[in-house]
């Protein structure tokens, strides 16, 4: 006697040797032991045969299906297979047809197999739940009737697999929809109904959607067909749609050779709608020389939808259509929208934020934007219902970047802050990139918890002080995130957030509007600035009339005359045109339509008028400043006409120089100008201070005295100055011009500039030790720190400029 | 292609290494899931199950890898991988339990359903006696019992 090893398997393994067993085979293991006593009523799927629903009592019936569907259902059902004789089968289709709607309704079934043995052709004897089912993965009926319904749409999200053998249908409209299957090459749909296809060739409508994902169509019916899969493309023979008027079809960039033969089958379409799609597997090419038949006699209507106008093959169909098509009455182009766009399962970017107002302005803008540039958005308003902390932990886990709009009402959220610190642990693991945004915020209340900020938040930690350990972690995560990676929200370039937003909310949707819209006290200080601006600027930005279509009559600058409104504004009627005309509304027919002239300036305008013809290309802006027309804006150019052209002063290239230190630059140019508050300013303004030198403390201090007659301060210049191997100056001025007028090698002026500059600083920021804090440092530890500071500002060349480094190093270091 | 040319080594509960590309390692659920939590040592220690077992399963996933590789002519390989997994299952029992806990630990599903279908077909058609002598199961009821149990179902065991 050997080792009973199939009761020892564990239960799970057990139902799933049974699931392979007709269901009355099943139930007869239960007399093999105590073991197997129950084990069939946690099978997670039923098989029955008429014959055994044939012995069926009623009572046995009843006690069979309520134990079994009732007794363990924990699990989901796998499969249900019914091999069902209508005639033998007496009353029990009722009981029948209940178990089914409770397997798809309540037990998420997933694999139907139904054969109806003795079908009657008029009695749907499947409920019609079956076609609706969010579960099911395959679907296999044989001669089923489905009820007659002119609108009956078969929903089967998950469907995989779909066999109908001798399908009886009365439909006139068929739809399947088929959502795409990430994981299947096996996907497949076998369609075995003759009478269907009937309806295929003969009537109305069949809409296929959503075959993205498909692999493998087989249409087995009279006449015979395979279509092969939309990657091998072995298609042999294709089947010839004589009758077939109208089709619905996705199609990706991927498949479009198919949609090229699918045309060819079907020589009397009259009209076909696309919904195509950019598919990121390689471009298919269409032959875009062939011309199917249908367009040559019958195609008159195209429709084609989700087509993204800035990608070529999407625009390249379209022009096919319109160039080949001799009968085409009307094509239609239905751009992607947002809403429309299938997103996909994850979220690329996550955004995490507080307020409703910032839902319904800034943040409304962040989306578009990103959305329009194809990155798939999370904010938490999708999952606005039942919301779950964990969800949202799952929805960061997914995403690669998170963007964080810090507000002042940001720390209210207790939500926010977990989100917060679950971005930091992403983020610490190098699987998040987070991008902070300040709304209206200074980023140093945010870092120092101070303002509306900071009160906020200290308002949660009193609520949540019995949780000392979440607090430190908000903390922490508030102080590290905005520390990471400093984003301001300062990009003017077009396309930023920030150009959408002026444009759609102060501007109204139109940059014409600009030379219309008033400073209001409700916009910020920054946007008022830019209206007031208006009138400034209006003489630099030419419209260059093309079409007239989006040139404001009255306010654009489209005439050699200005402002329209400024230059027509004595005569006291509008000339019965409204002020927001566009030019164009007054060209009609190739002539102007304007009231006939009663001034001078009239005469004048009429007169302009008649030398320009409207064109087919888009109005554009282009700025004109002294005569000089440039396309695109260029501060330094509106700069000097803004301020006059002035002289550089001399000494500008001993101030800046690329590769300085910028902070010494900076300390140069007030000294240069001299405005560092040394003690001589001071008392100048009124200021009761000691006037002596904190250096020498014999001399009175001023910039003059400070670099470099000072004594202290000419040991430490002497110092550098001797490296540098040039003549210390004593005298400001002096000193200033010999580094104005240096003739040194490149390298070697580079150093003594920064050596200069430094020793200034260093000296400044000793003079300020000694004021405030009381420590004095000798002119050896302070050349020191210089040394230490010039060395390592040398070596941050190595990367770009090797040679320059090494010989500014050499020449440093020489008499060390 | 650098993905699919990583070997991997598993490891039997004997200690015996078998070197397989990760195509093939990645055909285990289990060991897939490993390899995407980050678990990139090469070799990966499978102790529940023996050197003749793990041959025996790294055998059958290295033919449907091969398989699923080939491209065109799908019918006929279909045909041969169905060819390939009868013969493939055609063990005597006690291999055939080890082979089903072992798909099961390792989570290689397709194996574990021609396992599970194999006894069924085994037990199908069979009287419970014959069911029971097969695998060796010991029948514990009173008749007594088995009477009610039977009772119970009576349709099922009307021949």
């Amino acid at each position: 006697m050997g080792y009973d090893r199939i009761s020892a398997l564990p239960d799970c393994l057990r139902t799933q040797i049974l699931l392979w067993l007709p269901t009355r085979d099943s139930i007869k293991t239960s007399v093999l032991s105590t073991r197997w006593r129950n084990l069939w009523l946690d099978v997670p799927g039923l098989d029955l045969h008429s014959n055994d629903l044939d012995s069926f009592s009623k009572a046995a019936t009843n006690n069979f299906g309520n134990s079994f569907l009732k007794f363990n259902r924990q699990t989901r059902l796998q499969k249900f297979k019914i091999n069902y004789d209508n005639y033998k089968s007496f009353g029990n289709s009722s009981q029948i047809r209940e178990w089914l709607v409770t397997a798809v309704d309540h037990l998420g079934v997933q694999h139907l197999d139904f054969k109806d043995q003795n079908a009657t052709c008029y009695s749907c004897f499947l409920p019609v739940n079956i076609y609706q089912s969010k579960t099911l993965v395959s679907l296999k009926l044989q001669r089923v009737v489905v009820p007659k319904n002119p609108e009956f749409v078969f929903s089967l999200p998950c469907l995989k697999i779909m066999h109908l053998k001798k399908f009886v249908t009365t439909l006139k409209i068929f739809y399947l929809t088929f959502h795409p299957v990430r994981s299947g090459n096996d996907d497949s749909v076998e369609i075995d109904a003759p009478r269907l296809i009937k309806y295929m060739s003969f009537s109305d409508r069949i809409v296929v959607k959503n075959l993205n994902s498909l692999l493998k169509i087989d249409i087995d019916t009279d006449f015979n067909i395979k279509i092969g899969g939309f990657k091998s493309f072995i298609i042999i023979p294709f089947p010839k749609f004589y009758n077939l008027a109208h089709i619905q079809a996705a199609f990706s960039s991927s498949s479009l050779s198919l949609l090229s033969v699918f045309l060819e089958s079907c020589s009397n379409l009259k009209s076909l709608i696309l919904d195509f799609s950019v598919s990121t597997e390689p471009e298919q090419k269409m032959d875009l020389t062939k011309v199917p038949q249908c367009l040559i006699s019958t195609l008159e209507r195209v429709e084609i939808n989700k087509l993204n106008m800035w990608e070529g093959p999407g625009m390249k169909l379209a022009t096919y259509f319109i160039m080949n098509s001799a009968v085409l009455k009307k094509i239609k182009v239905v751009p992607m929208t947002v809403s429309g766009e299938e997103v996909p399962p994850q979220h690329q970017v996550f955004i995490n934020y507080r307020g409703d107002e910032l839902r319904k302005s800034f943040l409304g803008f962040v989306v578009k934007a990103m959305r329009e540039a194809k990155i798939n958005v999370f904010t938490d308003e999708v999952e606005v219902k039942g919301r779950d902390l964990q969800n949202l932990f799952r929805r960061i886990e997914e995403s690669r970047v998170a963007v964080v709009i810090l507000s002042e009402r940001y720390t209210e959220s207790s939500w926010c802050l977990d989100e917060l610190v679950k971005m930091k642990e992403q983020m610490d693991q190098d699987k998040l990139v987070v991008i902070p945004i300040f709304y209206r915020l200074g980023a140093t209340n945010c870092k120092r918890l101070v303002g509306t900020f900071g009160d906020n938040f200290r308002n949660l930690e009193r609520e949540y002080r019995s949780e000392p350990e979440r607090i430190k972690k908000w903390k922490e995560a508030l102080i590290s995130i905005p520390q990471k990676v400093g984003l301001t929200l300062a990009g003017h370039r077009p396309g930023s957030v920030w150009v959408q937003w002026f444009k759609e909310v102060i501007l109204k949707g139109s940059v014409h509007n600009f030379w219309t819209t008033k400073p209001k006290q409700s916009f910020f200080w920054f946007v008022n600035k830019l209206l007031k601006l208006k009138d400034t600027i209006f003489p630099l930005v030419k419209l260059r009339i093309q079409n007239g279509e989006s040139a404001l009559f009255w306010f654009d600058n489209w005439t050699p005359f200005g402002s329209l409104s400024d230059h027509l504004s004595n005569s006291p009627s509008r000339l019965g045109i409204p002020p927001h005309a566009t030019v164009s509304s007054l060209f009609r027919n190739g002539s102007w339509h304007l009231p006939p002239a009663r001034t001078e300036t009239q005469v004048q305008l009429q007169a302009y008028l008649m030398t320009i013809t409207l064109t087919e290309d888009q109005d554009y802006y282009e700025w004109e400043i002294n005569g000089q027309v440039s396309e695109r804006f260029k501060t330094g150019e509106l700069y000097a006409y803004l301020c006059a052209e002035r002289a550089d002063v001399q000494w500008s290239k001993a101030v800046w120089f690329s590769g300085g230190i910028p902070r010494h630059n900076f300390h140069t140019w007030l000294s240069v100008l001299d405005r560092i508050p040394t003690r001589d300013r001071l008392i100048s303004w009124g200021i009761n201070v000691d006037a002596n030198c904190l250096l020498c403390n014999s001399m009175p201090e001023s910039r003059n005295h400070l670099f470099f007659s000072c004594s202290f301060s000419f040991q430490l210049w002497s110092k550098v100055a001797s490296k540098l191997e040039i003549q210390p100056q004593r005298g400001w001025e002096d000193t200033l011009n010999q580094m104005t007028a240096l003739h040194l090698q490149k390298s070697h002026r580079l150093l003594v500039l920064t050596a200069w500059q430094a020793t200034a600083y260093w000296l400044w920021n000793e003079r300020n030790a000694r004021l405030h804090s009381n420590t004095f440092r000798s002119v050896d530890s302070i050349f020191k720190l210089l040394d230490r500071q010039l060395i390592n500002k040398v070596q941050s060349f190595r990367e770009l400029n090797p040679r320059r480094s090494s010989q500014m190093m050499q020449r440093w270091i020489r008499f060390a | 292609m650098s993905e699919s040319n990583k070997k991997i080594s598993l490891i039997s509960s004997e200690g015996e290494a078998f070197e397989v590309s990760e195509a093939v390692a990645r055909e285990f659920e289990i060991v897939a899931h490993m390899l995407e939590d980050g678990c990139s040592g090469s070799s990966i220690p499978i102790t529940t199950v023996d050197s003749n077992i793990l041959g025996k399963v790294i055998e059958y996933c290295t033919k449907h890898v091969e398989v699923g590789n080939v491209e065109g002519n799908s019918e006929k390989a279909e045909k041969d991988l169905e060819e390939f997994d009868k013969r493939f299952i055609a063990v005597e029992m006690n291999t055939l339990f080890s082979l089903i806990l072992a798909a099961n630990y390792l989570n290689v599903k397709g194996l574990l359903n021609i396992g599970c279908q194999k006894v069924a077909d085994t037990i199908k058609d069979m009287k419970p006696e014959e069911v029971r002598s097969i695998f060796n199961i010991e029948n514990d009821y009173t008749p007594a019992e088995e009477e009610v149990v039977r009772k119970e179902n009576e349709w099922a065991f009307q021949p």
